[in-house]
């Protein structure tokens, strides 16, 4: 099991949308090697939440703490590395649109430095892990929109980021596809990886909660924490300055 | 998914690097092309040892202009040459160094100050005329270095060889960093890890390699072009005009390619590191 996760935190932010304030004074700590869901309606600012946290953009306000490091005092360099630790996919990931599935699973490990036997290995592992049946070959362009949130979140894993961030791609998946992943989730958050996953509601695998899961639910009051398989309803909300700290509310036996 | 449209993101300052690069020694080109047309009107005069008739008259000019590439030939009957030459006590008959008077009795040459003759009578009485009629046909040789014409095709060629390579590096460097494609590749690369300004440099110094290579190999083809110009067609009939028609027609197409290779090779090939 895994020991470098990092500890993840984004403290005093502000979530703004058309000059409106929607969240403020906003605080979310996340442990090393948890399971963290983030909740909220649409438009309650999970998807700030989610480029600040997975280091793709600073926000305006407050600071972003990653590995007990402040971003606004990283550098170039110290931001890049932290970023070779970090998998991510958005809502619509990005992807080279005229390269096949296999170059853009290849893209991370490139950037990393891997030669080509490396990635060839790692493409067959996390295409095995991940059930995909599609022909690598395949160009993304071809792809209907659940294969490319599979092929996004696939890219999100390649490398064994010690952190993995997904914003709102789990309700998009097919009931089989959510099933491989939740499963690749669940296995890689039990070696160690910290996950974060964002979205409407709590995932399945809420069902069978670990001693670290967590769970914050964003609405316009602030921020509620508590812990799977209770649901949001028995949190407490936090607002003002208050840290909000992922502290697991229930214990249970991932295994 | 929308494609790459990477000429929309052309920045000003490289079309204006276009217009000085390849529009403003193009539009030299053509005038001193133009000039060079007008002052190098080859013509032959002849003169006639015996009197004929009007209509041979115009036949031997229609043969004389078609058959020596020139642009008129001049038909003086040895009446019209006798006035013609008493008008002139003395004509400069160029790097020949020699003057009327020293002309055979029945020769004449009809020269033009400024121009080298070359003497290619003989040849062409075979060829038109029939016995009893004399010519000497007098077709002007261009000197080109010293000509206005060639001098401002001169400059016009090298603020081509100049502007050219700058052009394409530019043209070549929107290309890369301004392309969807290119942007995406930015942000997902630099997503994954490599740095910012690292990618940004990456892009700008293939968009510079890239621009060179293509500055070169425009520049091999203008040479190309015009040395072939210059070198192979005078032998049949083709000099410095038919060079730079050979230019326009072969330099166009292919100054397309580069940006054609830019975006095919973009689609085709992987590019990642």
């Amino acid at each position: 099991m895994r020991k470098d996760a990092p500890k993840v935190a984004i403290f005093r932010t502000q979530v703004v949308r058309k000059d409106q304030i929607i969240l403020n004074d906003l605080s979310i700590e996340i442990d090393a090697g948890s399971w963290t869901e983030i909740i909220g309606q649409s438009g309650a600012g999970k998807s700030d939440l989610f480029s600040s946290l997975s280091l793709r953009k600073k926000p305006k306000i407050g600071q972003v703490v990653f590995g007990g490091m402040n971003l606004d005092k990283m550098d170039g360099k110290s931001i890049s590395e932290a970023r070779f630790s970090i998998g991510s996919c958005a809502q619509s990931p990005i992807f080279l649109e005229h390269k096949s599935i296999r170059e853009n699973l290849a893209l991370p490990l490139l950037v990393r430095g891997m030669n080509e036997n490396e990635v060839n290995e790692e493409i067959v592992k996390i295409t095995d892990a991940f059930a995909m049946t599609l022909n690598l070959n395949d160009k993304l362009s071809d792809l209907d929109s659940d294969d490319r949130v599979l092929v996004g979140i696939a890219r999100a894993f390649v490398g064994s980021p010690k952190l993995v961030l997904l914003d709102g791609v789990l309700s998009v998946l097919s009931l089989r596809h959510q099933n491989c992943v939740l499963r690749h989730l669940r296995l890689q958050n039990l070696g160690g990886t910290t996950i974060v996953i964002f979205g409407r509601s709590l995932s399945v695998t809420s069902n069978q909660p670990n001693a670290k899961d967590a769970v914050f639910t964003l609405n316009r009051n602030g921020v509620s924490k508590g812990a799977l398989g209770s649901g949001p309803s028995s949190t407490d909300t936090v607002r003002g300055d208050a840290l909000i700290s992922a502290t697991p509310l229930r214990s249970v036996s991932a295994a | 998914m929308k494609k790459p449209q990477p000429l929309n993101h052309v920045r000003p300052h490289s079309v204006i690097l276009i217009c000085m690069g390849i529009c403003i020694p193009l539009i030299i080109a053509i005038f001193a092309t133009g000039i060079y047309k007008s002052s190098e009107s080859r013509f032959a005069t002849l003169i006639l040892q015996n009197d004929v008739s009007s209509k041979q008259v115009s036949e031997i000019q229609a043969s004389i202009a078609a058959q020596m590439s020139v642009s008129k030939a001049e038909i003086l009957t040895p009446a019209d040459a006798a006035e013609f030459l008493n008008s002139k006590s003395k004509v400069d008959v160029g790097n020949l160094g020699i003057s009327v008077a020293e002309l055979p009795s029945r020769i004449r040459i009809i020269p033009q100050l400024g121009f080298t003759f070359e003497y290619v009578a003989g040849d062409i009485q075979e060829i038109l005329l029939g016995p009893g009629i004399e010519t000497f046909v007098i077709p002007e040789k261009h000197d080109a270095f010293f000509a206005p014409a060639s001098v401002a095709l001169m400059i016009a060629l090298i603020l081509f060889l100049i502007f050219l390579p700058l052009v394409w590096i530019s043209l070549a460097t929107d290309l890369r960093s301004y392309s969807e494609e290119s942007k995406r590749r930015i942000q997902l690369m630099t997503l994954f890890g490599r740095e910012d300004s690292e990618m940004k440099n990456t892009e700008a110094g293939r968009g510079i390699k890239e621009g060179i290579m293509f500055g070169i190999y425009s520049v091999a083809i203008l040479l190309v072009s015009v040395i072939g110009g210059h070198v192979l067609f005078p032998s049949i009939g083709i000099e410095f005009q038919g060079s730079m028609l050979i230019w326009s027609l072969v330099m166009a197409p292919l100054l397309i390619i580069p940006i054609l290779s830019v975006t095919a090779r973009r689609r085709v090939l992987g590019e990642f590191l």
